[in-house]
């Protein structure tokens, strides 16, 4: 089965998952989908 | 990015277990393109859970370089964290699996840094990587940053 990144929309909140985590965020600023 | 890069599944793991992605449409969030100085479309930020952004890129990336430029970054990242076993284990990655990508020179030159300032490290570690970095990759930016060491 593919495999599916979990994209997020909330950048606050994905901060305090980040470092709950000890991850990093990733903020991928892209053009929406036409 | 969406129609090649991230469908792959090895960059979908890879996102999943590294990074806690947001996607962000430019046109729903002019601020947020104000906020972090975005001035072109894909732009990509890495940032720490405080915020504090560590690395950026811009521009499309096909998957293999798309996925040596996350290990840089996250390399950059623990760096900037004074984790130095963590930075050279991603430098060393982007070298070892990455070894046709460009950005190869500048994982060498800071996996150079990170020799020297891991536990027992010295400068002659540093050089030693740096050696490695003149040899392969003579032409390149970060050779001339690290020839110094050399005069």
């Amino acid at each position: 089965m593919a495999k599916e990144i979990t994209w997020k929309s909330q950048i606050e909140s994905s901060l305090k998952e980040a470092k709950a985590s000890k991850k990093h965020v990733l903020l991928d600023f892209s053009h929406a989908p036409q | 990015m969406d129609t090649v890069t991230y469908p792959q599944d090895k960059v979908a793991l890879f996102m999943n277990d590294h990074f806690v992605p947001v996607k962000i449409h430019t046109s729903d969030h002019p601020e947020l393109v104000q906020k972090y100085h975005v001035p072109w479309t894909p732009t990509f930020l890495v940032l720490d859970g405080d915020g504090t952004e560590h690395y950026r890129e811009i521009g499309y990336l096909p998957p293999d370089d798309f996925l040596a430029h996350m290990n840089l970054a996250l390399g950059h990242a623990a760096l900037e964290e004074r984790d130095y076993p963590a930075a050279e284990g991603y430098f060393q990655t982007v070298i070892d699996r990455h070894g046709t990508s460009e950005v190869v020179p500048e994982a060498l030159y800071f996996l150079g840094v990170c020799k020297s300032r891991i536990k027992g490290g010295t400068a002659d570690d540093r050089k030693a990587v740096w050696k490695r970095l003149m040899d392969d990759h003579p032409k390149s930016d970060w050779a001339k940053k690290a020839s110094f060491a050399f005069e």
